[in-house]
């Protein structure tokens, strides 16, 4: 089978130059080159979106369905998976999670777990778009919303994702206008 | 001088006249045809006459109150708003005589505001016969009124003088009764009919010239509409591509078919119309547009289903063709890495009318600016595409058409350039249509 060749940044590391399959899905690199198995394959048709990753450009933040989309069109990308948000604390060795990733759990947004990773994804960013534009308070829940619209979820039915993400939002004042 | 203004006079009045001859007006309405039928069989007939003339799309509007008008038009001369239809005395039709409905779908005059612009397809209804268009007076005179007021134009001098519209009408407007060719057979004739008359397909595939008036000797070879292409639908060109009768049928009926699907207008089409009319219409209608004297209903309707797609896959050879990384790349994770697509949610792209199609520009277009999601019916619907604007060069475009039309539309000489693509994406962005049919902010 003919190869194409994988270059891109993937939570800060370099990744490639290597030769893939030339057929190779994007989530499959992740899953099988990678051995990253935090993004879910769900419908595999792009439409339950639990497959997103992040991509970090020169103006904000993009999400990509990893599920319909091959390696090849990543390549010269700067993207995070659910396994880059965390840091480690360099004192304590403590895991420090996204303040996303915190509320989630504080909230008990997830049950299964399949989707959250894109909740994940789409919720950074969201909130890291909000730095540079904050949202109206009035609007904030349906811009929320709005952001998550696409991403299925057949556990918790969305409310505790959404409360998570509201309370995040209000508690750093320099997020909302 | 004096004798200057005296000829720029005589001119001047000359040209009133020839506008004010031209009004819808002056036409002469023929009397009742249907005499002998109960008004059951009328309204009924009326009934079906409406759904193939779809005046629900236009005059159904966001209320959603059934032909209470309000549709929103965005003409190169501002917006004109579709009007109330129902017997509502008010704001609708109610106060109308038969004369006057006749006098408004056939002529294009309303005796409430005057020449009506031919964003109204009288040109084509022009040729509804009198029992059809009397069954449609008798169907809107027993529909429910509604109360709902008529939005009023918003168009720039001098589009806004209904007046002047009567030497539209004059220059553009083809006064005669439909032409039955009796060289041709019944079914032949049925689906002409249609075609040209209720159906008015010509509206939107027919090119039309600077005054947007449709060039007759042009007929259904195709023209652009909110930045697609209404497709040639010529029989040379079907014939070219490779559909049949049952192709077209299904794509009629069920707004799929073996050479792919319908979507954005030509869908609301489908929905609200064709898909509502017996087999025996849409048998009369592939027959005329494939110019086929006889299409048998077995013929269409052998079975309930679509016809199955051919599972024709890529040879090792196909995908050495440049345009095929960029396909595995971005277009594979939907429609296959051998372009069968997803039963009941994803095209397959095997004989697809984008590709098989002499013009490359809607297999441009929709790699551009995407498709929205839609539901033919609780079971059977296609999953939206995305806008791959942001993320395919002109070359990448380029290289995949050119691959697409090459394995999948058995178009050997599959020459789009770089300019091309270019152009195309330029016009749409400057006509606003990659940034507001983005469906998916993800890719």
């Amino acid at each position: 089978m003919s190869k194409s060749t994988v270059n891109f940044i993937l939570n800060g590391k370099q990744i490639g130059p290597i030769a893939v399959d030339q057929n190779t899905m994007m989530i499959q690199f992740l899953h099988e080159h990678l051995n990253l198995t935090g993004t879910k394959f769900g419908c595999g048709a792009g439409i339950c979106h639990a497959c997103v990753i992040l991509e970090k450009t020169a103006t904000g933040h993009v999400t990509h369905r990893t599920c319909i989309n091959g390696v090849g069109s990543f390549n010269g990308k700067n993207l995070m998976t659910v396994e880059g948000h965390a840091r480690i604390d360099v004192k304590t060795q403590e895991l420090e999670l996204h303040p996303v990733q915190q509320a989630f759990i504080e909230h008990f947004s997830f049950q299964c777990g399949w989707c959250t990773s894109g909740f994940v994804n789409e919720a950074i960013g969201y909130y890291e778009s909000l730095k540079q534009n904050p949202v109206k308070k009035s609007e904030l829940r349906s811009s929320i919303e709005a952001s998550l619209a696409e991403h299925v979820c057949r556990c918790t039915g969305y409310v505790k994702y959404y409360e998570a993400i509201e309370d995040l939002i209000l508690s750093q004042p320099e997020l909302v206008r | 001088m004096k004798k200057l203004i005296i000829i720029g006079l005589a001119l001047g009045l000359a040209a009133v006249i020839f506008i004010y001859f031209g009004s819808g007006k002056l036409a002469n309405v023929a009397s009742a045809a249907h005499q002998s039928e109960t008004v059951d069989i009328i309204v009924e007939r009326g009934r079906q006459v409406a759904i193939e003339s779809d005046c629900v799309a236009c005059h159904t509007g966001p209320s959603g109150a059934p032909f209470a008008g309000g549709v929103a038009f965005d003409s190169p001369f501002g917006m004109i708003y579709s009007t109330n239809i129902t017997p509502d005395k008010q704001y609708g039709i109610g106060l109308y005589q038969r004369e006057d409905f006749y006098r408004a779908v056939k002529w294009g005059y309303s005796s409430k505001v005057g020449n009506l612009y031919p964003a109204m397809p009288f040109t084509s209804y022009r040729k509804l016969n009198d029992e059809d268009l009397d069954a449609l007076w008798a169907y809107f005179q027993s529909i429910k009124p509604i109360a709902e007021p008529n939005s009023a134009n918003d168009l720039i001098f001098p589009a806004n003088i209904r007046f002047f519209l009567g030497g539209w009408n004059q220059l553009f407007f083809d006064d005669s009764d439909f032409i039955n060719d009796t060289n041709r057979s019944e079914q032949w004739n049925k689906g002409k009919y249609f075609v040209e008359a209720a159906g008015h397909c010509g509206e939107c595939h027919t090119p039309r010239n600077l005054l947007f008036a449709m060039q007759p000797d042009k007929a259904l070879q195709g023209e652009f509409l909110e930045g697609w292409q209404a497709g040639d639908i010529t029989a040379k060109e079907l014939k070219s591509q490779g559909w049949n009768a049952k192709d077209l049928v299904d794509l009629l009926k069920m707004g799929e078919s073996r050479k792919g699907s319908t979507y954005e207008n030509m869908y609301l089409v489908v929905n609200h119309s064709l898909s509502h009319m017996p087999n025996e219409d849409l048998a009369a209608i592939s027959g005329y547009l494939l110019d086929k004297d006889q299409v048998s209903i077995a013929e269409v309707t052998g079975s309930s289903d679509l016809q199955p797609i051919e599972r024709v896959y890529l040879s090792q050879e196909d995908k050495t063709l440049s345009g095929y990384q960029t396909y595995v790349d971005y277009c594979a994770g939907c429609h296959g890495l051998d372009g069968l697509g997803k039963p009941e949610a994803v095209v397959a792209l095997h004989q697809n009318s984008a590709f098989t199609a002499q013009s490359p520009y809607n297999s441009i277009a929709v790699i551009l600016r995407g498709l929205p999601s839609k539901r033919q019916s609780q079971t059977r619907g296609v999953v939206s595409m995305s806008s791959f604007n942001a993320q395919v060069s002109d070359q990448q475009v380029a290289e995949l058409v050119n691959f697409a039309r090459q394995v999948w539309g058995a178009q050997k000489d599959a020459k789009v350039n770089n300019d091309m693509v270019k152009e195309i994406r330029e016009k749409l962005d400057k006509e606003g249509y990659l940034n507001h049919l983005q469906m998916k902010k993800s890719d």
